[in-house]
């Protein structure tokens, strides 16, 4: 199959690419800025896909797809609405929505990285896709908007359309801004992680490697539906903190901070990805691994 | 109370003027191409309206809302773009109605963070946020899956809206409208076709066997609930509707009655299977304390009477 990636050179980008590559597809990505290493095979198409111009050269590299995968987006945790909520959308669901209608013939299959933000407050666990979605971030908001105006349209043109609502991506790559990064930092420099609060708070981190292997397996099974990608089993931050201790010096053991971390306590059933994608999850210590060595 | 009414100039929205202004508020309005007078016979406007022209969808809407909205302290916000069949695909109008439902609402939101006296917001959302129905009748805790453009575009702009009162601390309520008739009603709709038809003669055609059952609002009845949302402190979501539903064909032979048709509505093989959307309005009598007042024989009158006089 020959793919168009959407965001092919960030964090999650990089994995889908090398994901479909080494499965035998041809792959074309989309991003405004080239991958710092380019994969052999990999066509990089540098453009923005909310200019006219840049949506042009995507749908030309388009001409000899069959398949697309939408992953860029602009990440924020904010809940106010100002000028950022304007653009989240003109980013997440027009440029999409676009993009689909200057594809002709339409692909056979699109699939679009949605979150698990979608959902909001979980009002229970494990929250399945039938749980209510009431985002409480914008950026929820649009992953949601999106998720429903693709679907619709992508119904109507035959094509068949995934929204993979992943849970907090981590892996190779990750923005080292982020708490497991953060860890693995501390424990690479002998340094206890630094815990909030007792760590009791459960939590949901699903592998980037999984979440590249699940969108692979939607376009190749053709399927349609939303379908939450997560790591199957929760765990609360302190494993995090002990899994990350174990990959560095012996005797190290994380630090807890007297304080309220504000979390919300939140995993989510993966049935639905193992029923109708195959989907099976790496487990933590794995993936945890593989970023240690990855050194990132 | 002083008010900002986005849409003022719409069909909901001429008569939503109305209904403000007897209440005593004092009004600035929105819309795109101002008017100097309702446009809708039997419409009446019994002060003067501060017009404010703007796109809430072009790229200057934030800057021209600030200054307009620095006083109100509340807003009503009818705005929207309807596409001309609500789950019609064309990119087009795709595009239309996510910029002027979702982006539109962003951005009049966006302008009303600088406002310093606004504390209360009233949204006017579709019964299309719903999706299909899985129970009768469809109660505001109902799961929102909307199968439609229009329906994900409400839907967005609700939870901005919810997010917006949130993030401020004010209440907002977002009511779920069914669809809207009465004069000013151009939309080519099952009322409206069935009116337009009977105003030169001819029987309502409708699809099916006409007895699924559909929700209506009066525009009148629909001017009065939103008066009441905004004097009221409810929060989120709220039905409107007529509390009953109606059957399609039973609309049809309504208007062939008033019209003094006494040709039989035809029916068409049905374009889609049948379904009953019906909106529970309990939430609206008890905490806006609402109801519908004009009949369906009534409301489609005065719709008729509307579309002869102004073909």
């Amino acid at each position: 199959m020959s793919c168009l990636v959407v965001g092919g050179s960030g964090f999650v980008g990089r994995h889908v690419v090398r994901r479909l590559l080494e499965a035998g597809h041809a792959v074309f990505n989309v991003d405004r800025v080239a991958p710092i290493r380019p994969l052999p095979d990999e066509t990089p198409v540098v453009a923005d896909v909310t200019r006219p111009e840049g949506l042009a050269s995507a749908a030309q590299a388009a001409r000899a797809t069959s398949a697309v995968v939408w992953l860029a987006a602009a990440i924020r945790q904010r809940r106010s609405i100002d000028a950022s909520t304007r653009a989240d959308l003109e980013l997440m669901v027009e440029a999409p929505l676009r993009l689909l209608d200057a594809l002709a013939p339409a692909p056979t299959a699109c699939v679009y990285l949605s979150s698990v933000q979608v959902y909001g407050r979980p009002e229970r666990l494990p929250v399945d896709e039938d749980h209510q979605a009431r985002p409480f971030t914008a950026y929820g908001v649009a992953k949601l908007c999106a998720e429903q105006m693709l679907g619709v349209a992508c119904e109507a043109r035959g094509v068949a359309f995934a929204a993979l609502r992943a849970a907090f991506i981590y892996g190779p790559g990750q923005h080292a801004g982020n708490v497991i990064p953060r860890f693995l930092e501390h424990v690479r420099r002998g340094q206890p992680p630094v815990v909030h609060g007792p760590g009791a708070d459960v939590r949901d981190d699903v592998f980037v490697g999984d979440v590249a292997r699940a969108v692979g397996l939607a376009l190749e099974r053709g399927v349609s539906g939303v379908f939450n990608i997560g790591s199957g089993r929760p765990h609360s931050l302190r494993d995090v903190a002990l899994a990350a201790c174990r990959l560095g010096a012996a005797g190290l053991e994380p630090v807890h901070e007297p304080r309220d971390s504000g979390w919300v306590d939140r995993w989510y059933s993966i049935d639905r990805a193992r029923r109708q994608l195959g989907f099976e999850p790496t487990a933590f210590a794995d993936g945890l691994g593989q970023q240690w060595q990855a050194g990132a | 109370m002083k008010v900002a009414v986005s849409g003022a100039s719409g069909h909901l929205g001429q008569w939503t003027v109305a209904a403000l202004q007897d209440a005593g508020h004092e009004l600035t309005a929105i819309a795109r191409r101002p008017l100097s007078a309702p446009s809708i016979a039997g419409v009446g406007w019994p002060g003067p309206v501060a017009w404010i022209a703007c796109d809430l969808a072009s790229p200057e809407a934030v800057q021209i809302l600030r200054p307009a909205l620095h006083s109100a302290e509340a807003v009503v916000h009818l705005a929207g773009h309807i596409p001309e069949d609500t789950s019609l695909v064309s990119t087009r109008e795709a595009l239309a109605t996510l910029r002027v439902n979702a982006e539109g609402t962003v951005q009049l939101l966006d302008a009303l963070a600088t406002a310093p006296r606004v504390r209360r917001v009233v949204y006017a959302s579709s019964f299309e946020v719903y999706g299909l129905p899985r129970a009768t009748p469809i109660g505001e805790d109902h799961p929102t899956r909307p199968t439609g453009l229009y329906g994900a575009s409400k839907l967005a702009a609700e939870h901005y809206v919810r997010l917006f009162g949130a993030d401020r601390g004010l209440a907002c309520a977002s009511l779920r409208l069914p669809a809207v008739y009465g004069p000013g009603d151009h939309l080519r709709r099952a009322v409206g076709n069935f009116v337009s038809r009977a105003a030169t003669g001819l029987p309502p055609v409708l699809r099916g066997d006409g007895g699924d059952r559909r929700d209506l609002v009066y525009v009148a009845d629909a001017a009065q609930a939103i008066l009441r949302a905004l004097e009221s402190p409810a929060e989120g979501a709220i039905n409107l509707g007529s509390g009953r539903g109606y059957r399609i064909l039973e609309i049809a032979e309504a208007v062939c009655r008033i019209a003094g048709i006494t040709a039989a509505p035809v029916l068409e093989p049905p374009a889609k299977p049948a379904l009953d959307y019906v909106l529970d309005t309990t939430r609206a009598r008890t905490d806006l304390g609402w109801e519908p007042r004009t009949s369906l024989e009534q409301g489609l009158g005065a719709q008729l009477a509307w579309r002869r006089a102004s073909p």
